[in-house]
């Protein structure tokens, strides 16, 4: 079965669901339950199939399950697809999150049902293609494609100011992301190919590699976020329905730094070496000015928003030290950042969904009435600070390792954001579950069912298993990693 | 020269002599028969279809080889075949998408048949010329044509001042193409495209006379494509005149218009490339612009639609200005693929309708995916084309274009240029945004003939699998554009 198409059939199967939906007719309740059936079980057939080839995937590095058919010669625009070990976790993180999400939007999704699951399932397909295209310019149509069914999403089933956010977020992701496709134009029409496989092995002259550099940047900035070109995101977040920041949080962020890692460092080793300085400043800056404000924040999603901005601000550091450690260390902390921050907006839908608030100052006392639920929150709670034991503190500390390697101080600034970050995720975490109970709509709050324990527990396993043996993961991007960093020393230090 | 071969080859303009024998059998047709008026209308649009088929057959069935004729002044090559069939095939979808809409406004003059057909003629005659002369002839034999659609709705203000206001500037216009031509023909001696593309130009007399003159031709095409700084007319215009004829005019002159500029400069005026060069560059750089900045605040689709059109045809000057043979490929693959957005687009426009009364304003689309989800998806795919979104066909038409700009060393130019893209996609955006997430006030049900629902259909499909054939797609316009040997 290895041998099938199945990148292709990952990619291909959402789609289908999508269509199949299309078709559902009849009254208005049966059509919801069919949708959500639909839907469903098409996201678990493509996780089934993401845990197949994570299983099948061979220990070495370069990529495998690659498929090849000619799309427009001409142009040079191939249909390329495969993965290493970097992508393939990246594949199965989004795998896993769909399914999760329709879930979560079971009960809240409450009109436009069959448009809403439409929408997610083609949002999957194109978050597997992104990870999975092989070719420059198929990874820029995913990569921009995107775009369109999260500006639905978070347009449609959005909070009051949605259409605001939703614009906020199209147009800012695409004017970062059109210096990109100058920049894929150059770097084809300059090496003559649109292989990914050829670029990684191309050299482009110094002078090319700096000026093609901030295109990148500004297209992969945008995404991740780093500061200051995060404004997008807490107003996408706190407009966004609760699996809509899931995604987004989850894995679209992602996208920018699989960006950095996939093409920035290495096929422009020497300007990223240029450069690195720079993003340290930025990355620096986003982790203690987004703690700073997160610690302010009146709204619960806000706060959950601009710490992902500081989280993302380890991620590119620990790119951007060019070390084995400090990549490891960006590639977990940014699976786990993808478990927790999706798993911190789930909690923050499930009391929305009872309350219908997200202001902290309407919460205080929920321990009482939802106990399970606050042990819960508190798990995510602690992985989000980098608990020992959960998946945030393996990404944490393999960062600061390479940062201290680099400077002393680029250690002590992650370190006080670290603090900063303990102070807000406790704060929260004390201000919602603990104290008195002085809104009446809390005391009337149930603790969560069980399609809610069904969403958080794989979620927990998650976090646990990447906390207490990353090997099992990044055994398979080890040889990546480490052919990536030899030939960047190769090429920087020659 | 062989006169007797040579001279007077029929062959070369038979298509244009069978449209006009169709057009001399059609008005007398239409002043005589009587009968119902609305089932007249529908007689006389399948009369005319019929005889833009007959044409297109001909001109299928004709020669493809470059042929010249009549002393030089037509010309036949692929190109011509090409952008002529791509003129009559757009003619006549405009005539199926605009049936509902004369029916609806009862604008069921016959003149509006016989008028489009003329300015078909027109541009047919234009799209062959091998001389500024044959090309003038063409270019008011369309223009006046014109001018009278404008301003066919005789009993509407708005239509009236925008026939005036189109007829005064493009009489205008022609006036100074007439004063370009004369000049260029004072210094080379010669009006003939061949003549001039062969050595009779060099730097040698590159002179403020050459400059004034070509500046003066290309400004009065550029008048004709609404291209910025002479685009001022188009906004009114687009807005004044009947939406049929407002698609027509958004689509079907353009085509011509751009396929005469590629003769002017590809051929006649290639060896003095770097004088036009810059002219072109800026005009388009321009209008991108322009057209970027005036959309944003545009209520009346139709206005917003005028903008488009100018920033899209600046793509083209774009391209065009690269005076390469992948800036020509270029142009042509964008001029396709924004003949058929166009088509699509308007084809939704003109089927917009409640109680009897076009929708014109943007705001009164809101709730269109609750209302009428296939029209509203439809449209929403031609306006992110339009945008330039991956993986639709404007996203491939403006990728190629960017591709020839940096190919040709003007990388900077692709910067802003993509900035352009950017800007525009905020209010084609816009526009999805008030069908998908606005709601409405009361919903109401979209009634059009199937024929407007299929071409919505076709196009929007055209665009959304447009990777899937684009490659035969270019290889198909790389061998037209060959005609033109650089």
């Amino acid at each position: 079965m290895t041998s099938w198409p199945i990148l292709s059939l990952m990619i291909f199967i959402p789609l289908f669901g999508a269509f199949f939906i299309s078709l559902i007719d009849g009254d208005e309740r049966t059509v919801n339950k069919n949708t959500k059936m639909v839907a469903m079980w098409t996201s678990i057939v493509v996780f089934i199939l993401s845990i197949f080839v994570w299983v099948n995937f061979p220990i070495s590095s370069g990529f495998h399950f690659v498929e090849e058919v000619s799309l427009f010669s001409s142009l040079g625009i191939s249909y390329r697809l495969g993965i290493d070990g970097i992508s393939m976790l990246f594949v199965v993180l989004s795998a896993f999150l769909v399914p999760i999400c329709i879930l979560a939007s079971w009960k809240s999704i409450k009109f436009r049902v069959k448009e809403y699951m439409i929408l997610f399932l083609l949002l999957e397909s194109l978050m597997i293609g992104t990870f999975c295209a092989l070719d420059l310019l198929l990874f820029y149509i995913f990569f921009e494609a995107l775009l369109i069914p999260m500006f639905l999403i978070i347009g449609i089933w959005g909070g009051p100011r949605r259409v605001y956010a939703a614009f906020k977020f199209f147009l800012y992701t695409l004017a970062g992301s059109v210096l990109f496709l100058i920049a894929i134009i150059v770097m084809g029409y300059s090496s003559g190919t649109f292989d990914i496989r050829e670029l990684l092995e191309h050299n482009f002259p110094y002078q090319l590699q700096l000026l093609l550099w901030p295109a990148l940047f500004a297209s992969f900035a945008v995404k991740t976020p780093m500061w200051p070109f995060h404004t997008w995101l807490p107003d996408a977040h706190v407009e966004a329905p609760t699996a809509g920041s899931v995604i987004l949080a989850g894995v679209l962020l992602k996208v920018g730094g699989y960006g950095f890692i996939r093409f920035s460092i290495p096929m422009l080793p020497n300007a990223s070496d240029y450069y690195a300085p720079l993003v340290f400043v930025l990355g620096v800056i986003a982790i203690i000015y987004a703690s700073l404000v997160a610690l302010m924040q009146k709204d619960m999603k806000k706060l959950i928003a601009y710490s992902s901005v500081a989280h993302m601000g380890y991620v590119t550091i620990g790119l951007f030290t060019f070390k084995e450690e400090g990549i490891d260390g960006a590639i977990i902390q940014m699976l786990s950042h993808g478990l927790v921050s999706a798993a911190l907006f789930l909690c923050i839908g499930v009391l929305y969904d009872r309350m219908h608030t997200r202001m902290i100052a309407d919460y205080g006392g929920v321990v009482k009435m939802m106990p399970k639920f606050a042990l819960i929150f508190m798990v995510f709670m602690l992985a989000s600070i980098g608990l020992p034991g959960t998946s945030g503190f393996v990404g944490e500390l393999l960062v600061l390792i390479a940062a201290y390697k680099v400077s002393g101080y680029l250690a002590f600034a992650i370190g006080l954001g670290m603090i900063l970050g303990a102070a807000y995720m406790l704060w929260l975490y004390k201000r919602v579950i603990f104290g008195d109970a002085d809104n009446k709509n809390v005391q009337s709050l149930t603790d969560i069912d069980k399609r809610e324990y069904i969403i958080f527990i794989p979620i927990i396993i998650g976090i646990f298993w990447l906390g207490i043996y990353p090997e099992s993961f990044s055994i398979e991007f080890r040889e990546s990693v480490v052919s990536l960093v030899s030939s960047f020393n190769n090429r920087v230090l020659n | 020269m062989n006169l007797l071969t040579n001279g007077l080859d029929i062959n070369l303009v038979f298509p244009e002599i069978f449209l006009s024998l169709w057009l001399l059998i059609f008005i007398p047709l239409g002043v005589y028969s009587g009968g119902e008026k609305q089932n007249r209308q529908s007689y006389f649009t399948i009369f005319s279809i019929l005889g833009l088929l007959g044409t297109l057959l001909i001109i299928l069935m004709g020669d493809y080889r470059a042929t010249r004729g009549f002393f030089d002044l037509v010309v036949n090559d692929r190109l011509a075949v090409f952008l002529k069939s791509l003129v009559i095939l757009a003619g006549i979808l405009v005539l199926i998408i605009s049936e509902k809409y004369r029916t609806m406004t009862k604008l069921y003059l016959f003149e509006y048949p016989v008028l489009i057909l003329f300015s078909i003629l027109g541009m047919l005659v234009m799209l062959s010329s091998n001389d500024f002369i044959t090309l003038y002839l063409g270019l008011e034999l369309q223009s006046l044509a014109l001018y009278v659609l404008a301003s066919i709705k005789k009993d509407s203000l708005k239509s009236s001042e925008a026939g005036l206001k189109y007829f005064i500037l493009g009489a205008l216009a022609s006036g100074f193409f007439l004063y370009g031509v004369s000049l260029l023909f004072g210094i080379t001696g010669t009006t003939s495209f061949t003549m001039l593309s062969s050595n009779t130009l060099d730097y040698t007399n590159n002179s403020l006379l050459l400059n004034f003159s070509i500046v003066l031709i290309i400004s009065s095409i550029a008048f004709k494509l609404s291209i910025a700084p002479f685009h001022m007319w188009t906004p009114d215009v687009y807005e004044g005149a009947p939406t049929s004829v407002t698609a027509f005019f958004a689509i079907v002159p353009k085509i011509a218009a751009i396929g005469v500029l590629m003769r002017i400069l590809y051929i006649a005026l290639i060896d003095i490339h770097l004088i036009w060069n810059q002219l072109i560059l800026i005009l388009g750089m321009l209008s991108i612009f322009i057209g970027a900045f005036g959309a944003l605040l545009q209520v009346n689709i139709k206005r917003l639609m005028a903008y488009s059109a100018i920033s899209n045809i600046g793509y083209i000057f774009l391209a065009l200005s690269l005076g390469t043979q992948l800036g020509l490929e270029a142009s042509l693959l964008y001029l396709t693929v924004y003949t058929v957005s166009a088509l699509g687009g308007f084809a939704f426009i003109l089927s917009m309708e409640k109680d009897n009364i076009m929708l014109n304003d943007i705001a009164s689309f809101a709730g269109l995916s609750k209302s009428n989800p296939f029209y509203a998806i439809c449209f929403s795919i031609i306006l992110l084309s339009l945008a330039g979104l991956p993986p639709l066909a404007g996203f491939i038409a403006k990728f190629y274009i960017f591709k020839a700009v940096i190919a040709a060393d003007y990388l900077w130019f692709a910067v802003i240029g993509i900035i352009g893209s950017v800007i525009s996609a905020y209010y084609y955006l816009n526009i999805v945004k008030v069908m998908f997430l606005d709601e409405a006030e009361e919903s109401f049900k979209v009634e059009t003939k199937s024929s407007i629902k299929l071409i919505l259909f076709i196009t929007a499909m055209l665009l959304l699998i447009f990777l899937i054939y684009a490659d035969s797609l270019v290889n198909f316009l790389t061998y037209i554009s060959k005609a033109i040997v650089l």
